[in-house]
Parts: C-alpha cells; structure tokens; sequence
C-alpha cells in the first residue's frame, strides 16, 4: 500500500461501528467498499517490475550518460556537476557530481516505502525522472498521474496545458537591467472561458535580491556572482499586469510544436525543479539562458550555443527561428507553430484615442485640460453613445498616466479618475470597439545584436584607412532589428589601421548610444510628445598629425514624426559636453529615416556651435544599409562630425 | 487486515460525502494568510500588488504557485488574489461592462454563463454604490478591494 491510513482507525472506530448497525446503510456501504478495494488492488499492479531488473537494464542501456537525463539533473555543458545547489534535488549524497549514482537512487527510492506524507515520496517529487525512464525502459512500468501525489494532481498542469509559449518581452529604459528585454515561458491552456489566457500559468527565472539593495552592489553582484536564483511559477495575468500595464512593454509569443511526450515531460520537469536554486549571473546565466536550458530538455538542437560572451533574451528567438527554419528545410516540420504579437496597453490605448472623432477628442482634451469639474459641461455637449467614448478613454488615459507616474504623490489625479469612473458606470454599458492595431515585428525577426563589420574609410584628403568595427549588442536605426526606428547600441568600438604608417588607433568609441523616436503618442493633454537620444562615447579628433581624444556626453530631446510606414523624420537639439573645446556645444538638426525592407537609410543635418561667441558650423551626415543575408549587409556612410569621410564596408551580425 | 481496511473505507466515505471542502474565508483572513500583504513596493502601487522586484534577465522575485501554501489555491483565495491584484483592470472593464479581465472575474466566481450579462448588470450597479461613496478615493487599495469582494459574494449567489 502507497500510503500508511492506519492512524485514523482508532480515532473514527466508533462511528463505522455505529453505521455497521444501520443494516441497509451497511449492505450500501459494503458493495461500494468491494469496489474500491478492487480499484486499489488494480493501482498496486504499477509496482509489477523488479528493482533490480529495471537497475540492470539502465545500466545496460547507459542512461546515466544519456543527454536527456543530464539535462532533468542540469548538469552544466562539460557535465561535470549540476548547476542546481538544492541539496534535496539529489536522492543521492554524490547526486550533483556523479548522475549514475543519482540515477540508482532514483530507481531505487521509486520502490522504497511509503512514508506519511505521501507528495514527498520520490514518485511525488521526481515524476519528470520517471516519465521519462518508463519511456527508456521495457522493464519498468510509470504510470502517469500518481492519484496519491496529491499536490502534484491538484497543480495538474500535465493534464490541461494543450500548447507551450516561451513570450519575448520587448526592452524597458525604465530600468537599466531591463534594457535588453525578458524571456518567460506561458503554459497554454486553450481555455474556451479564459481566451485571453489570463489564468495560463508562466515560468519565470529570476534572482533573489534583499530589499533597498545598494545599486552598486546589485551591478557587482548581478555580473559577477553572488545572488541565488531560481524559478517560479505565476498566472499570467501577472505578468500581463507588469509588463504590459505597468511597464507598457509589448510582448511576442512563440507557441512551440511539441509532441504530447515533449510536452508532458517539460511540465513534470518544472514540477520537479520549481523552487530550486541556482547560482545567478546577469550576463550569461540569466533568465533567457536558464530558460534555454530548460526548454533544451525537449528539443534536440542546442539552444545555447549561439551564446557569444552573453546571452541575451533575443539570442534565445534567434535560435528558435534558425531551428525552426533547418527542420522546415530537412523534414518539412515546424518548431515554431506562431508568433504572436501581444502590444502594450500604452500601444492599444494611443490607438482607442485615435478612433475618437475630432469633436469627441475635442471634449476628451478639453475635460483633460481644464479638469473634472468641467466634465459635465463638456460631456453635454455630445450624445450619450459619444459621452460614452469619451469616458472610456478618457478613464483608460487616466488610469495609463497613473501608472505611468506615481499614484500615491497625486491625489487629485486619482480624484479625477474615480469621478471619471463614477461618471461612466452611471452610463449603460458598451463594448470599447475592437481596436486593430498593426502587429509589430519581433526583434528576433531582424538580425542579431552582436555586430562585427570591416569598412575602408577615406578621411578628408588623406590616405585611406581599413576600419573595424565590434559591438555585443546593436540595435541601429538603419538596421533590421530596428523598433520603429529606435537605436540602442552598448560598446561600440571603431579600431583604424593604416596599412603603410603601420598604426592601429582607436577610431571611435560609444559606450552607450540610444534613439527614442517617439512616434506613436497622440497630441493628447498632459501627454509627453518627447523623442530623445543620448550618447556617452569618444571621437578621435586628429591635428597637427596627431591624434587626441573627445570624450563625449550629449543629450538632445525633440519631437519625431511617422509620415509613413517608409518615412520618420525628426527635429532634435543636443547639448553635449566634450572634453576637448569648445567644451559645451549645442547642436539644433532635422533627421529622416527611410525604410523601404531590406534598403534602409538615415540622413542628417544641421549646425553645431563652435564657439561660445555665438558661432555656428554645418553638420551633416548619414548612413545608407543593404541587407545582403540574414547574417550580412553592406554599408556606406558618411558625415563631417570631426573630419570629412566617407566608408564603404560590410557588416556581419553574429 | 481486511477488517480494518473495510473500516478505514467507510470512514473515508463518509467523510467523502459530509465534509466541507473548505471552510469560508473572508478576505481579510486570505489577504493575511495567503501574503497578499507582502507585496509591497514603495513606487507603484499597481506594480506593488503584482510583485515586489520588477527587474529582467531574470531578476524577478521567486513567488511561486507551486509553493503556495495548499490553503491559499482555491476558489475564494484566487478570486481575493485576483481582485487585489488586478483592480485597477477590473475597474476599467466594470466602467464599460465588458473587457478580458472582466470575463475571467466573471468565470472565476463561478457565476453562471447563462445570466453573465445580469450578474455584471448588477455588480456595476453596486460597484457605482461603492464608487460614490465620498471616501472611495481616500481608500487603500486593500480597502477597495476588500469591498468589491463583499459585493461580489453578495451578488454571486443571488444571480448564478
């Protein structure tokens, strides 16, 4: 018998003895007890195979080395050791270094007896283990869904989840950790009555971090070490809170293909290693990799290996679509069943104000700027039904500004918003109209962030120069994994070599270059209409022959405008800081961008003041990109920044 | 041996088919019990009521449902983590009578799909009770949606 009960026959004694007396109640009772004795009896037969013979057979079969295997313990990729630091993850004291032996004490505590608490028992705790060795072993006979695992049944996730999503969260400049973006994986349950999946569980990696913890040792600890991390598993709806109300992020859904066993034994997994600790590093342990890692258990192809120096959520898609696109090639079968383009609730609300006519956002704007005491002054104007999109989107305004700020510092906003509120539940209720809003291509579907070029530059009237070009992570306005324009670009290192003066030089430097093109807002009240750039690097500036360094710190705000899917332009004015004088420049300038596919473009122009007397020169400049492959382009650019040059080269994304 | 497991049969029966499945909780007692409270983060409040560390690449919190205590995974409890959680969505849709989180609150009271209109009907007229009461403004977050869980099992049973 799996579980001991032996403990409640004296308790509860007397009262069977008390219906034994009720003979009817009795004959009932009798039958019913026949029957579950005969279904107890039928449960008993999973233990049918011998421990030894299924020992025997696994170590013919050499499953401790078997990749799958290796993986359900987390061995890291040499195999020497798991990566998992909970000691009772292992049901061996050698567990974490040596996976035979796991392996035996894994077949072993399958047979070992039951104790009181039956969710500890192996069986309860390891179900993904022995999943998969009933699929490995003739003689060893798992049933699926263990009826005394109680824990494990009520979770059931095996049983309802129909599909798997790994969600490629979009950056977030609200927080520096979170520039890069996220990865998390959904579990699709399909749900007739949850369509919006909004009670679909997710997986998240993440790190332990103490409260107030200083900054700087975050960072220090974040890259080199020092904080646990783990999984843990949340309704989606929590997420979709986060990320998509309170952070405005927007969201790709990858559903993978995944057979029944596939999918299965990825769900028993997550049973059996939420909770667990591991050791966390930003850079290349973070939640894409261990994500990577976990859903690697399932598919074949190796996820991790594109990994270059760190792995970065986006790596993780790129990889799924080069997967996905080698077995469409070889077998004609998918990895990747959708992508899915979930927008942020900023996103989905610039469009329901967009749908408001010039006479409704009239009032909507005029209720904004003068305030909820001139709501019903303004609202009467209009008709009920037009009263009523005014107040949803003007409740929806509301609700994103103070999210987008801070609630508590604003009483008087939260004021206006429950008088809104108040004002529109008074009113029947009427559907938001659907909102169709253009999906947004996944950055995993450009090229990849880590960028090596070549190019030969012709600078002024002086010989030419062959120019290097690395950086980890280039997202360019004139690339393809380009968001709406927008540039962020960390480490981008320029070395010249010139061939007869046998010099190398450091030619440019940006340890940090971004362009926030805003292009989506509505001219809504209250409402930032803001675009701006940053950029932190150094030029190389050459006189006399000899080359001298500007360091740079310039920041510049203006406004961006989206004529057409192919056309953005924008006016912004910098104020910059450099090392080398004039020491504080001011530069006013227009930009275009062009994006016609593959062909992209972005030209420049204006003036930059040159001394503090008032005196201004031209500055102009521009980089023009063919896409060539998923994996190369070629490139001219050219501009009078520091001196005038024009180049000529290639690019690979790696 | 066969007396003894005829006896612990009968009693696991009849505790089958008399117990309760759980005792009624307010929302007090799960708001405490289930750490709802816990969720505290100093600059947002919609964020607060999700999760206390909001940083990427895998720095978020561990909370987990698998690790929730057994107590706080039922009907009542997920409807109480629900509400304090997503109330400012649940007030949105209410405004307006329709909307995704809406349609999951409605299904996860348990509310019959058949009078699903009426029972929202109904709620959004209590919920503007509840909203032109002078003080709603002044409330906590816990208080509000203390109050739309009240009025959601006043009203679950009368219309489903």
């Amino acid at each position: 018998m799996f579980c001991k009960q032996n403990f409640i026959y004296k308790k509860l004694r007397d009262t069977t003895v008390f219906l034994s007396r009720i003979s009817f109640f009795y004959r009932i009772i009798k039958w019913l007890i026949i029957a579950l004795v005969f279904v107890f009896l039928s449960e008993s037969e999973i233990q049918a195979s011998s421990k030894p013979e299924v020992l025997k057979e696994a170590e013919q079969l050499g499953l401790a080395d078997d990749p799958t295997w290796l993986k359900l313990l987390h061995y890291d990729r040499d195999n020497k050791k798991s990566t998992v630091l909970t000691d009772s993850f292992f049901l061996s004291p050698d567990g974490r270094t040596c996976p035979s032996s796991e392996l035996t004490a894994t077949i072993n505590a399958y047979f070992a007896p039951e104790g009181d608490d039956c969710d500890k028992h192996a069986r309860c705790r390891f179900p993904a283990r022995y999943y998969w060795l009933s699929h490995k072993l003739s003689s060893f006979d798992y049933r699926l869904g263990e009826t005394k695992c109680q824990r494990l049944e009520k979770w059931g996730l095996f049983n309802s989840v129909k599909s798997v999503s790994i969600l490629l969260v979009s950056g977030y400049f609200g927080n520096p950790a979170s520039t890069f973006g996220h990865a998390l994986l959904k579990l699709n349950a399909d749900s007739a009555n949850d369509e919006s999946g909004l009670f679909d569980s997710t997986l998240n990696y993440g790190a332990l971090i103490p409260e107030h913890e200083n900054v700087l040792r975050y960072v220090a600890r974040g890259i080199f070490g020092g904080y646990k991390a783990g999984f843990s598993d949340k309704y989606f709806y929590t997420q979709d809170l986060v990320y998509s109300r309170a952070e405005f992020r927007d969201i790709w859904d990858y559903r993978l293909v995944l057979s029944d066993y596939e999918r299965t034994l990825l769900l028993l997994h997550i049973w059996e290693i939420v909770g667990n600790k591991f050791d966390y590093f930003f850079l290349d342990k973070n939640c894409a990799y261990k994500l990577a890692e976990l859903v690697n258990l399932v598919i074949e192809e190796d996820l991790l290996d594109n990994g270059h120096f760190w792995y970065i959520p986006v790596e993780l898609f790129h990889r799924l679509n080069d997967i996905d696109k080698a077995r469409k090639e070889s077998s004609g079968k998918n990895l990747i069943q959708s992508a899915h383009f979930i927008p942020s609730s900023q996103r989905k609300l610039y469009h329901q104000l967009r749908l408001l006519k010039p006479d409704e956002f009239e009032v909507f704007n005029a209720i904004v700027r003068e305030g909820i005491d001139s709501l019903p002054k303004h609202l009467s104007k209009l008709e009920i039904e037009k009263q009523i999109f005014v107040l949803d989107s003007l409740l929806a305004y509301q609700q994103y500004r103070l999210v987008a700020k801070n609630p508590e510092a604003n009483r008087d906003r939260v004021k206006f918003k429950d008088q809104i509120l108040l004002a529109r539940l008074r009113l029947p209720p009427h559907q938001v109209a659907n909102i169709k809003i253009p999906e947004l291509p996944s950055p995993a579907e450009g090229s990849r962030p880590m960028v090596f070029g070549v190019s030969v530059v012709s600078e002024d009237n002086e010989e030419k120069f062959l120019r290097l070009t690395w950086s980890p992570f280039k997202q360019e306005t004139v690339g393809q994994n380009s968001l709406e324009g927008d540039e962020l670009v960390v480490f981008d290192l320029a070395v010249g070599l010139f061939e007869d003066r046998n010099k190398a030089f450091v030619n440019k430097f940006d340890l940090l270059r971004i362009l926030n093109l805003n292009t989506l807002s509505v001219k809504a009240m209250d409402e930032s209409q803001w675009s701006w750039k940053l950029r932190v690097g150094m030029d190389r500036v050459e006189e006399d022959e000899e080359d001298h360094y500007d360091g740079v710190f310039s920041f510049g705000a203006g406004q961006a405008w989206k004529w057409n899917e192919t056309v953005i332009s924008y006016g912004i004015v910098d104020l910059a800081g450099h090392t080398i004088a004039p020491y504080v420049r001011v530069r006013p300038h227009l930009g275009m961008r062009y994006d016609f596919g593959d062909f992209k473009a972005l030209l420049f122009g204006g003036v930059e003041s040159a001394s503090y007397d008032g005196r201004f020169r031209d500055v102009w400049g521009g980089k023009v990109q063919y896409q060539l492959t998923d994996r190369c382009a070629v490139y001219t650019e050219f501009s009078n920044e520091n001196a005038t040059l024009v180049s000529l080269g290639l690019s690979w994304y790696l | 041996m066969n007396k003894m497991l005829f006896v612990i049969c009968v009693v696991l029966f009849v505790f089958g088919i008399f117990a309760q499945p759980c005792m009624a909780r307010d929302f007090a007692d799960i708001y405490t019990d289930c750490g709802l409270g816990a969720m505290i983060a100093p600059k947002n409040s919609a964020v607060a009521a999700v999760t206390n560390v909001t940083w990427d690449l895998g720095t978020t919190a561990i909370s987990s449902n698998i690790s929730s205590p057994d107590s706080c995974t039922g009907g009542k409890d997920r409807v109480a983590a629900f509400i304090y959680q997503s109330y400012d969505s649940l007030e949105k849709d209410l405004a307006s009578g329709y909307g995704t989180y809406l349609d999951a609150f409605v299904e996860l009271v348990g509310s019959d799909p058949q009078y699903k209109q009426e029972f929202i009907a109904t709620l959004r007229k209590d919920f503007a009770e509840n909203v032109a009461a002078s003080m709603y403004t002044n409330r906590t977050r816990y208080q509000k949606a203390e109050a739309l869980f009240d009025l959601v099992y006043k009203r679950v049973g009368s219309v489903s």
